[in-house]
């Protein structure tokens, strides 16, 4: 799984490199947890702008890293998503639980 | 040799996996850098006594290829600290130019991981299957109200087991029917282990079926907790049809909207939710349309609109739309079977493609 990680200032971007999705998916949290771990931020951005595809079990790892952050008290951004992935995360409501800004 | 041609050393030391090669005319054998690690599995003080231990562990017997053609495979096991480690071992005779016996070559190939994964794709699979059987216990059975209606559902998973479930469930002496399409975070036996749980859940909540708004509050109340834990979520297409009058009642838990055909034109049913296990208060809300005489409506999952066609894009909505008005004047079956040959166009195993699941509910 190919992220990149780049603080600036208080915001936290995590740049996903790479489909997310069941093959990926189990990485994708491991490496999120790990550098959240040892640093503080007051947002956190997914940018999905290099992601083409996100499947069920990709989602849902999302999801997951999504109240992880949230239960520290910072709040999330997904930025660069494309159309087809868009429809995917309204339709199941995960566009809901992060919140407009 | 001098002469130009490689001798067999030679080409052993080209072998990225372990090489031995016994001669008819030599006690001590020859062999690559890889075989090298391979004695020094061998207890030994020397390393005679280590290929001693090597010729005794594959039951090497040279002088028997002597005038054989065939060579010879076997697997043998050899422990490695506390691991067990499994090496094919492959035995050929080697003839010289004028056809004299020379000796023989011998392989080795590490197949520890192959033999692991294997174990381990025979144990999915006996899981699966036994999954599976028990699963096709649950399929539900289609409804059919001769000259009025015929509800017709299927869902091929896209391993043995899979994360979609539909239901058909006829409610109130067959005055109302419960119809539901859900589709399970993931896959495998996990996602059919969460389907399983949810098809109890809905089975009970459609047993105390009071009305749609509080039958999918307690279907969702039911499963929250243990959904939110787990990082998991299902979508759900939840729809109770009234036989007499036609009219339907849904909600929709972050679902692809059901498609209506009504004579020639195709329309996705309005409402969406958040999906269950993804909120606390989801606040869903309750949609009602009516099935005319003539119309049909399709539940379906995403694996119908995601399954890539011979042009690597997935069939669509607009795709799925086309595709069940052209078969609109045929028999809730023979749709079925238009809608999946249509989802499966490209050859199976070459793309990636999911659960397909759809239930088509024709009103005559």
């Amino acid at each position: 799984m190919n992220i990149q990680f780049e603080e600036n200032g208080t915001v936290l971007i995590c740049k996903l490199n790479e489909d997310l999705d069941m093959a990926s998916a189990n990485l994708f949290k491991t490496k999120v947890e790990q550098y959240i771990a040892s640093v503080s931020f007051e947002k956190m951005v997914f940018d999905l702008a290099n992601i083409g595809f996100m499947d069920s079990t990709g989602v849902g790892a999302l999801v997951q890293m999504i109240r992880l952050i949230q239960g520290r008290g910072a709040r999330v951004r997904l930025t660069g998503y494309n159309e087809e992935i868009g429809d995917v995360l309204d339709l199941i409501g995960v566009l809901r639980i992060v919140g407009a800004e | 040799m001098g002469n130009g041609t490689l001798s067999a050393i030679d080409v052993a030391r080209l072998y990225p996996t372990p090489v031995f090669i016994y001669y008819a005319d030599k006690q001590l054998p020859e062999w690559n850098q890889e075989a090298e690690k391979v004695l020094q599995l061998f207890p030994g003080e020397s390393m005679e006594e280590r290929l001693a231990q090597l010729i005794s562990w594959v039951e090497l017997d040279v002088g028997a290829y002597a005038g054989k053609m065939d060579s010879s495979i076997l697997t043998k096991e050899i422990r490695l600290n506390q691991e067990m480690r499994f090496y094919e071992v492959i035995t050929s005779p080697m003839y010289g130019g004028v056809g004299e016996f020379e000796g023989i070559m011998l392989v080795l190939r590490d197949v520890t991981a192959l033999r692991a994964a294997e174990a381990r794709r025979l144990e999915r699979e006996k899981e699966e299957t036994l999954a599976a059987n028990l699963l096709s216990l649950l399929a539900p059975k289609n409804w059919i109200a001769p000259t009025r209606w015929q509800v017709f559902g299927r869902s091929i998973p896209a391993r043995a087991l899979g994360g979609d479930y539909y239901d058909i469930i006829p409610i109130q002496e067959e005055k109302k029917v419960i119809l539901v399409v859900a589709d399970v975070m993931g896959k495998g036996v996990q996602a059919a282990l969460w389907m399983t749980m949810a098809r109890q859940v809905i089975r009970q909540a459609a047993a105390r079926y009071r009305d749609t708004g509080s039958t999918v509050e307690w279907i969702h109340q039911s499963l929250f907790r243990d959904l939110y834990h787990a990082g998991a979520f299902i979508t759900m297409l939840f729809m109770v049809l009234d036989v007499e009058s036609g009219r339907i009642t849904y909600v929709n838990a972050g679902h692809h909207p059901a498609l209506r055909i009504h004579g020639e034109q195709a329309e996705f049913l309005s409402g969406k939710g958040p999906a269950l296990g993804m909120t606390e208060k989801p606040g869903y809300t309750v949609n009602f349309q009516a099935i005319q005489p003539g119309d049909t409506l399709l539940l379906y999952s995403d694996g119908i609109l995601d399954s890539w066609q011979a042009d690597g894009r997935g069939l669509g909505k607009e795709g799925l739309a086309k595709v069940v008005q052209q078969a609109r004047l045929l028999k809730a079956r023979e749709m079925l079977d238009g809608i999946f040959k249509a989802a499966r166009a490209y050859p199976e195993g070459q793309q990636r493609w999911d659960d397909m699941t759809a239930v088509v509910v024709r009103r005559e």
